[in-house]
């Protein structure tokens, strides 16, 4: 059936969009997110599906949010970078990657928001990843700036201090 | 994007319906990964208006194992198909392929359904707003053969659709497929394909308008192929090898058709209803059999001989012939239609169309067709020095040429149309001018003053102009107001074309036109068993357009030939091939000519190009299809593991399920939902690989991938599947290698010959040669690794 | 194998200036608090506004014989139609978009008028894309796009050329047929040039008598990458009754205000631009502005309301880095001197101006004082070529990447020549016209030193070109060097003139300063933190203090700076250092009327005002602000660079590299990256470039190239798909190494990092692959092909002289 009601949460807060008012048929979940919420920490670039920044999580998973219509986003729980605070063990982590020979995290910061979220996704899944399942998990997102030392770096960190935190044995 | 509706089917019924409701544009949503990217550049020439997603059907998500297979749901998304236990134990190669597909939230989102159906990554046929609109999407040619075709098929184009040059030839004659075969060195092949819709190939290969050549997509590069001299060609074999072509059918019908007319259509309607087994007798008024072939167009152009050799062909398959016989004044059209059980009227149009001005009624103002035919009957026709011939079609030509070679030293054309526009042949227009005659465009004649014996004195000429400038046709040309010239003329020919003479065919006539067809396709007249086509059915038009029609009307008449359109090939899949001196700049063949001095009425001014003419201009047909590659992961390695492939509608062998259709790359049809991919358990070898080879470690497509699929007993190979993706238009399973490599010990040796015969068929475009390197150097290292 | 310790260790102590530590607005950008243009202005922000959609055009060479837009107009939701006949846009005149060296240049005032080769919406199209013939203003951007494809043109196809050696012959079609209708090169510099001899030094003929070898290379790089930022270039304008608001992510406000004043006639006060943060640089606004500004801001004008105009992924491929040739012969002698360069250097700009003529005057000339100062003899033929290509800009690096690339191999194949090693060949011949002339320049030498052992040249670096062995078969592997020198120093900022700061001391002694300039990436705002704190230790300032603004605003704000390189680092560091001496003299001034004592007997100490005499007497200077007037002390400050030279320094990049010779595929197995910068400013930023540009510097030689469809000029790949960027998963590992050998100017003479953070990689890779196999590649990218082809030449030659 047509569908012109599609329930949201995002970031904790539930909402209900209809078609034609909040939303046209053919919009995409990233244009809902910036244009309708004003959560402009979903960025939008490639719109091809090639740069990652528009990724959002939806129900724990990384998502490209400028690929995805509304419509499939229906009933699913939506994670923006708004949804996360300074306090963030993956945030404060790009935050504080600053160390000799690290480089640091972000430069311009425009693809920064997507590489988070698709840290928290990854944790989500693999709390203790390798090198390589870092690099591969974060093998869709482009940073022109290059940073990938840093981010490298600091999903490291922040795997570390999840593990810490949760008592689980430490990552040599 | 403006879609119109989205919908969530709840049920693959739902789908179905929604789909069918708005065929080609309404689309299936499955992962979006690939849809959403289409919608958004606009790549096709029409938009998408529904979107059916089929997110909410859960049963196409499930991996289920059955006795002997696993059946994977086409909703599977490929980061289930990596982690899925049953899939990583049985067929790992899935897995890793799924693995190797762009990035992980792509893969996240995308499906082993979606991966199958998506459409190439051509970047002419992915270009934002669809600018190239290219052969694959229904446009006229493949911009990538010529073009920048980095990374394209080195395994040759496949078929997508009808090409331009079969598209404009009014009879559909599979042009592509018979220069293919000359390529072969199959003439006898390639004359099959031609005379399966032209028995007149001798003819029509010498006055064809060619308008195929118009459209040959060759002329944009250098010079179109040169297609009538090749079917000239064909067409003297033909009638040179009469019993493998003209042959007698095996048993009679008992069925009787008289043919009223022996002009192109009836020559044809006789051929095909006589090789049915019908008794097929051609009635014609004249002497001569071709109608206008004999009586209309001079010898030099298309020799009497040619039509006395098809007449006796025919003859030789049991057609008879009555002459001088003229229905409605020797015998009524009623008396044959009781002898006979059907009639097929094939009159032609024999009345030359009158121009009235003043002074029309001069002595030596004569129409075109008492002109040609005297010129045909060898009979003298005193035309004086100073000829004026009014009209601008293929006929007016052969008036002003022939009126030469009687003798006339200035010829003039006089041409309502600017010269750009006149209907005649290129070809005809040059060789005229070459030969002398004066062009006039855009002049009519007004008047003609007579002397006072009757004669020609003063011609009075009125000058035209264009009313808009960008506008063509007669509609848009307007007399100069007050701007006329003089000229003087010994004889005057009128060649504005031909009207229909009805006379002895009064039943059948339509008000003032021709005869009055009841169903247009199958030449049914409004009477009983009466049946027609060619000029006097459909209007003046060309040969070849009499030979379509009257093909399509013998097929009416016996209901039991149905001749299929020759030329609407099936597209796709069917692997075609051109040379690889097609890419090279090259001219086309020019048939040796008559030097002008030595021209006359009555011999052939050029001749059948050569053997070697017509092989090399066979090279040079591009043999238009499309050289993009499927970049599909799992359909490489779907395609080394005997998958099937199960829909709303059927299983489809993935063998078979890739296709090249205009706009898709399956075979699937509207309203056709692919619903799951079944691998029987016994393709699940010992050793499994799937290689992609990718400028990135991430996010691009194959340049080159290699499934392999073998069972190894130590060193030796004791059975073994391999496919190819991304080398060619669908994903290629590499037969010969797989029987060359059973039962072999796998030593570097029988890695390296396994590797040559792989890529043996190769064929390189101007960028992508490095590409069959690359396939080589990797299938090789890859069976290493076995 | 574990990297080697390469911290950073200062040359002079400082507590926050060239430490380690974060930048200043990591979280707000990992929080994705940051806005962009397209976040400043959503529609919700602005309502009414309309979007702004140019035709782009689908021929190279064509003109427009007539247009009809009656059915564009006709649209509902069409706003505004702006047409290449418009008499108003044709009044404007001519404009460039060609480097402009951060100066801004009214109109007026005479700028290089050779450059001067746009018009707003010309009526002819020079490359397939070029932004032209008509403009529309509508509701939402699918509309405007819709009115565009109804605009029904008539074209006449003019022939195309694409390559330089086509565009000079003599039959070739004119592109700028209103500059020179006879000729595609574009005039040099100053007219007194002759027969295109823009440089000469020393007398090369006889050096070229002199010399026991002459070496010729002929080697291109450019016209296939582009700057790939993932925010694209665009601007918000409002052109109301008599003022003109402007939102945009150029990198420059004043600039843009600048040439919106000189195309509007509206007074610079009544032209207020907004920047901010821009998702990232990479050169593509250091060719001043574009003419979608002025079309935007004249459709505004139309329509009577605010209209946005963004570049979508396919129209950011709007430059490519300039592409250029250069034909050069050295003259060399048998210890590994050179004793001169004549070189030709050529530049096929494409359809306009960007950066390319540059690159073969005066960056060329400029090399010839800043890195080969040492080789005496000189000659320089340069040559600049109009095309139907995409215009060639200003890609970050610009010219010292395609010259690195260029003169590199020369000494490489003086060193087989010679068998001196590379490294020994690089240290005589290079150096500036300032430091160690004639000797061995320090800053040179050590950066090849630390880059040779973290690469351990010694051990990986074949002694003979391909010697090394075959590893599984079929891979060989090789380890290569380039170098360059640093610039952006002090004396190169000169043409910015005047710039200015403000630091704001509040009663809490919480700080606000003014250091404005566009958040690039490049981290200029954190290092003008860090120096205010340094400078303000009498008051126990930290970072954590002071409170930067990213805005700028024409109208609010101090004239903002162009981010350039990072120069903006130590810009406002010397700035800053001076502001805080104007600060204290400030505060000593007003708590001395307090005290009734002179200024000049009191001092400032941990936040305490004392009297030099009686250090007892003394007055804290929160209290002081808290209990008098409660009024912020507010201190501004402009300055500019000292026209001094200090020469400059340098850097190496050493570079492993693994060539498959079947397939002719190469990788980066390692790099260090060393720059010695003089004064480095932050040194997590300042590593952060040297790992961070090798995205695009490794990128632009193994990965990116754009493809065009020669049949109909048009750029196939520009789209982020098949442009092929670095991802993470094709990073390799990089060693990045600070050093502060060489001094500059000012308070902490420091030089720029970032622009030319991998102007040696191209160069080291193509040397790299050199050592591995023995093949040289001439022309960028190194694509498998083009090393097949010179693996299969060497069998050729091997098979010729029978080895």
């Amino acid at each position: 059936m047509k569908k012109d009601k599609v329930r949201l949460t995002v970031n904790g807060r539930s909402y209900e969009f209809l078609s034609g008012r909040d939303f046209e048929p053919g919009d995409t979940l990233s244009k809902l997110l910036r244009e309708r919420l004003g959560l402009t920490g979903v960025r939008v670039s490639c719109e091809q599906g090639a740069c990652g920044a528009c990724t959002i999580l939806m129900d724990g998973k990384s998502v490209l949010s400028c690929m995805t219509l509304v419509i499939e986003a229906d009933g699913s729980e939506i994670l923006t970078i708004e949804g996360l605070n300074g306090k963030d063990p993956v945030v404060d982590a790009f935050v504080n990657t600053y160390g000799p020979g690290e480089g640091t995290a972000m430069q311009c910061g425009f693809c920064t928001p997507g590489f988070v979220l698709e840290t928290h996704a990854l944790l989500n899944e693999n709390p203790n990843p390798s090198d390589e399942e870092i690099t591969e998990a974060l093998s869709g997102h482009i940073c022109r700036c290059g940073c990938y030392h840093g981010i490298h770096t600091a999903v490291k960190k922040a795997a570390d201090h999840i593990c810490s935190c949760e008592g689980g044995e430490q990552n040599e | 994007m403006n879609i119109k509706n989205v919908y969530s089917a709840e049920s693959l019924n739902e789908a179905i319906t929604l789909l069918k409701a708005n065929e080609g544009k309404a689309k299936i949503l499955a992962g979006g990964t690939d849809l959403v990217g289409t919608i958004r550049e606009k790549i096709h020439p029409e938009p998408v208006e529904d979107v059916v997603s089929l997110k909410a059907l859960d049963e196409l998500k499930a991996v289920r194992e059955g006795d002997g297979y696993v059946e994977i749901g086409a909703m599977v998304t490929l980061t289930e198909l990596q982690k899925n236990e049953v899939i990583r134990n049985s067929f790992p190669i899935i897995s890793e392929a799924a693995g190797t597909v762009a990035s992980p939230q792509i893969r996240n989102a995308a499906t082993i359904g979606g991966n199958i159906c998506q459409e190439p990554r051509c970047w002419y046929y992915r270009y934002q707003d669809d600018k190239f609109n290219c052969l694959r999407k229904g446009g006229d040619r493949c911009n990538a053969v010529v073009g920048n075709n980095l990374y394209h098929s080195v395994f040759g184009p496949s078929k997508v659709c009808q090409t331009p040059c079969e598209i404009h030839c009014p009879n559909h004659t599979n042009i592509p497929g018979y220069m293919e075969m000359i390529r072969k060195g199959d003439v006898h092949g390639a004359a099959e394909i031609l005379f399966s819709v032209n028995p007149l190939a001798a003819v029509t290969g010498r006055i064809c308008p060619h308008t195929c050549e118009q459209h040959c997509n060759r002329k944009k590069y250098d010079e179109s192929v040169s297609i009538r001299e090749v079917e000239r060609y064909l067409g003297d074999y033909i009638l040179e090898h009469p019993d493998q072509f003209f042959r007698a059918p095996e048993h009679g019908t008992g069925k009787k058709i008289y043919i009223i007319g022996a002009g192109p259509a009836g020559l044809t309607a006789a051929y095909y209803l006589r090789s049915f087994g019908h008794e097929v007798t051609v009635i014609d008024k004249n002497e001569h059999i071709g109608g206008m072939l004999y009586y209309g167009i001079p010898a030099y152009r298309l020799p009497k001989e040619i039509l006395g050799r098809i007449q006796s062909v025919l003859e030789g398959m049991g057609i008879s012939f009555r002459m001088n016989v003229q229905v409605g004044k020797d015998i009524e059209m009623e008396t044959l239609s009781e002898e006979a059980d059907a009639l097929f009227v094939g009159i032609g149009a024999w009345v030359s169309l009158n121009l009235n001005f003043e002074g029309r009624d001069a002595k030596g103002i004569l129409n075109a067709l008492q002109l040609l035919y005297k010129v045909a009957e060898h009979e003298d026709q005193k035309l004086g020095k100073e000829v004026v011939v009014i009209g601008g079609g293929n006929t007016s030509f052969d008036v002003c040429r022939s009126a030469l070679k009687m003798g006339a030293e200035k010829v003039t054309l006089l041409s309502i149309l600017p010269y750009e526009e006149m209907p005649a042949e290129e070809e005809e227009i040059t060789a005229a001018e070459q030969e002398g005659v004066v062009i006039r465009e855009l002049t009519t004649l007004k008047e003609v003053v007579k002397k006072p014996d009757g004669s020609i004195g003063q011609l009075i000429y009125q000058k035209m102009k264009k009313r808009d400038e960008d506008a063509e046709g007669l509609d848009n040309v307007i007399p100069e107001e007050g701007v006329t010239m003089t000229d003087t003329a010994d004889s005057v020919v009128i060649a504005i074309g031909q009207g229909i003479d009805m006379q002895g065919f009064g039943q059948l006539q339509e008000k003032s036109k021709g005869i009055d067809l009841a169903d247009k396709d199958a030449g049914k007249t409004v009477l009983e068993d009466i049946f027609a086509a060619g000029d006097a059915a459909h209007g003046p038009a060309t040969v070849v357009k009499s030979i379509f029609q009257a093909r399509q009307t013998a097929a009416a008449i016996d209901e039991s030939f149905r001749s299929e359109v020759a030329g609407n090939v099936s597209a796709g899949k069917a692997a075609i091939s051109f040379s690889e001196k097609a890419l090279l700049n090259s001219e086309r063949v020019k048939p040796e000519e008559l030097p002008l001095e030595q021209r006359n009425l009555y011999t052939e001014i050029s001749k059948t190009i050569d053997e070697l003419g017509f092989s090399s201009e066979a090279e040079r047909c591009l043999n238009c299809g499309c050289v993009a590659v499927s970049p599909s992961d799992l359909g490489a390695a779907l395609t080394a593991l005997d998958a099937v492939v199960v829909t709303t509608e059927r299983e489809i062998p993935i063998g078979e399920f890739f296709d090249t259709p205009a706009g898709g790359s399956t075979v699937l049809g509207g309203g056709e939902i692919v619903t799951s991919i079944r691998i029987p358990k016994s393709a699940a070898l010992s050793r499994q690989i799937y290689f992609k080879h990718r400028t990135r470690k991430s996010i691009d497509f194959p340049i080159v991938s290699i499934a392999i699929d073998a069972e190894m007993e130590g060193e030796t190979v004791q059975e073994i599947r391999i496919a190819f993706g991304a080398v060619s238009p669908v994903p290629r399973r590499a037969y010969e290698v797989e029987a060359f490599l059973k039962g072999k010990p796998l030593t570097k040796e029988t890695a390296l010959a396994a590797s040559e015969l792989a890529v043996r068929d190769c064929m390189a475009l101007a960028e992508n040669e490095y590409k069959i390197n690359l396939l080589k150097v990797l299938l090789r290292r890859n069976l290493e690794r076995l | 194998m574990s990297k080697p310790d390469t911290t950073f260790i200062q040359r002079e102590g400082k507590n926050y200036l060239g430490t380690y530590r974060p930048k200043i607005d990591a979280k707000d950008k990992a929080l994705g608090k940051v806005q962009y243009l397209d976040d400043i202005t959503l529609k919700g922000k602005l309502p009414g506004m309309l979007y702004c959609k140019i035709l782009n055009s689908p021929y190279a060479h064509a003109k427009i014989v007539k247009m009809d837009t009656s059915k564009a107009e006709a649209l509902p939701g069409v706003h505004a139609v702006i047409r290449c006949d418009d008499p108003e846009l044709r009044a404007l005149g001519r404009t460039t978009h060609a480097w402009t060296d951060i100066a801004i240049t009214p109109k007026e005032s005479d700028t290089i008028d050779r450059f001067w080769d746009r018009v707003f919406l010309p009526s002819r199209a020079l490359w397939a894309g070029d932004q032209m013939g008509v403009a529309v203003a509508a509701e939402t951007p699918e509309i405007a796009e819709e009115a565009i494809k109804l605009v029904d043109i008539k074209w006449e196809m003019l022939p195309p050329v694409y390559e330089m050696d086509d565009a000079k012959k003599p039959d070739a079609p004119i592109v700028h047929t209103e500059m020179n209708p006879n000729s595609n090169q574009l005039k040099h510099g100053d007219d007194s040039v002759v027969d295109d001899l823009v440089f000469e030094r020393g007398d090369i003929d006889k050096a070229m008598e002199d010399a026991d070898y002459i070496i010729e290379v002929e080697k291109t790089f450019g016209g296939t990458s582009t700057h790939g930022t993932l925010e694209y270039r665009g601007c918000v304008i409002q052109w109301g009754e008599d003022k003109i608001d402007v939102w945009t992510n150029h990198y420059m406000a004043d600039q843009t205000r600048m040439f919106i004043h000189d195309y509007t006639g509206v007074p610079l006060n009544r032209v207020r631009v907004r920047n901010g943060n821009s998702g990232a640089h990479m050169g593509k606004w250091n060719t001043g502005e574009d003419t979608f500004y002025i079309i935007t801001a004249y459709l505004s004008k139309r329509a009577g309301r605010p209209v946005k105009y963004m570049m979508n992924n396919h129209e950011e491929f709007h430059e490519t880095r300039s592409e250029n040739r250069y034909k050069i012969k050295a003259a060399c002698t048998k210890d590994g001197r050179v004793l001169g360069f004549d070189a030709i250097a050529e530049g096929n700009t494409g359809a306009y101006v960007g950066g390319c003529d540059h690159n073969v005057e005066f960056i060329v000339q400029e090399t010839f004082d800043r890195i080969y100062y040492p080789i005496k003899n000189v000659r320089l033929h340069a040559y600049t070529w109009f095309t139907n290509k995409i215009p060639g800009g200003v890609v970050r690096g610009i010219g010292n990447v395609q010259l690195s690339w260029a003169f590199n191999p020369i000494f490489q194949r003086l060193s087989d020549l010679t068998g001196i090693d590379l490294l020994e060949i690089i240290r005589i011949n290079c150096g500036n016209n300032f430091n160690q002339i004639g000797g061995l320049n320090t800053s040179l030498d050590r950066v090849l030193t630390e880059g040779a052992r973290l690469i351990d040249w010694d051990k990986k670096r074949n002694k003979t070109p391909g010697g090394g062995e075959l590893i599984d078969g079929y891979k060989k592997r090789g380890v290569g060097v380039g170098v360059w020198n640093q610039w952006h120093a002090e004396l190169n900022e000169l043409t910015r003139g005047y710039y200015e700061v403000s630091i704001r001391l509040n009663p809490d002694m919480s700080i606000i300063i003014q250091a404005p300039t566009s958040e690039t990436g490049a981290g200029g705002n954190s290092a003008a933190v860090f120096a205010c704190a340094e400078n303000l230790a009498f008051l126990n300032t930290k970072p954590e203090d002071i409170l930067w603004t990213p805005l700028c605003d024409t109208e609010l704000t101090l004239r903002d700076n162009a981010p350039t390189d990072s120069v903006i680092s130590f810009l406002y560091a010397e700035a800053m250092a001076e502001a805080a001496v104007k600060l204290k003299a400030e505060i000593l001034r007003r708590v001395a009327e307090y005290m009734e004592k002179e200024p000049e007997e009191l001092d400032i100490e941990n936040a305490y005002v004392f009297e030099k005499a009686d250090p007892e007497n003394r007055i804290e200077v929160g209290w002081f602000m808290l209990h008098t007037d409660c009024v912020p002390i507010h201190i501004h400050h402009a300055r500019h660079n000292v026209n001094e030279n200090a020469g400059l320094p340098y850097g190496a990049w050493f570079v492993e590299v693994e060539v498959d010779t079947e397939i002719g595929t190469v990788e980066v197995l390692d790099m260090a990256v060393v720059n010695d910068v003089g004064c480095v400013m932050h040194a997590s930023g300042a590593e952060s470039q040297q790992l961070g540009g090798q995205a695009l510097g490794i990128g632009e030689i193994l990965t990116e190239e754009m493809q065009y469809d020669w049949e109909t000029g048009t750029p196939l790949n520009n789209n982020y798909i098949d442009y092929k960027m670095l991802t993470m998963a094709d990073f390799p590992s990089v060693t990045p190494l600070l050093i502060e050998e060489w001094q500059g100017l000012g308070r902490y003479g420091a030089a720029g990092i970032a622009e030319g953070s991998f102007c040696g990689t191209g160069a080291a890779i193509a040397n790299a692959v050199y050592n591995a196999i023995g093949v040289e590649i001439d022309k960028q990218p190194i694509t498998p092909k083009k090393i097949l082809a010179g693996l299969a030449k060497i069998r050729e030659n091997d098979r010729k002289e029978g080895k």
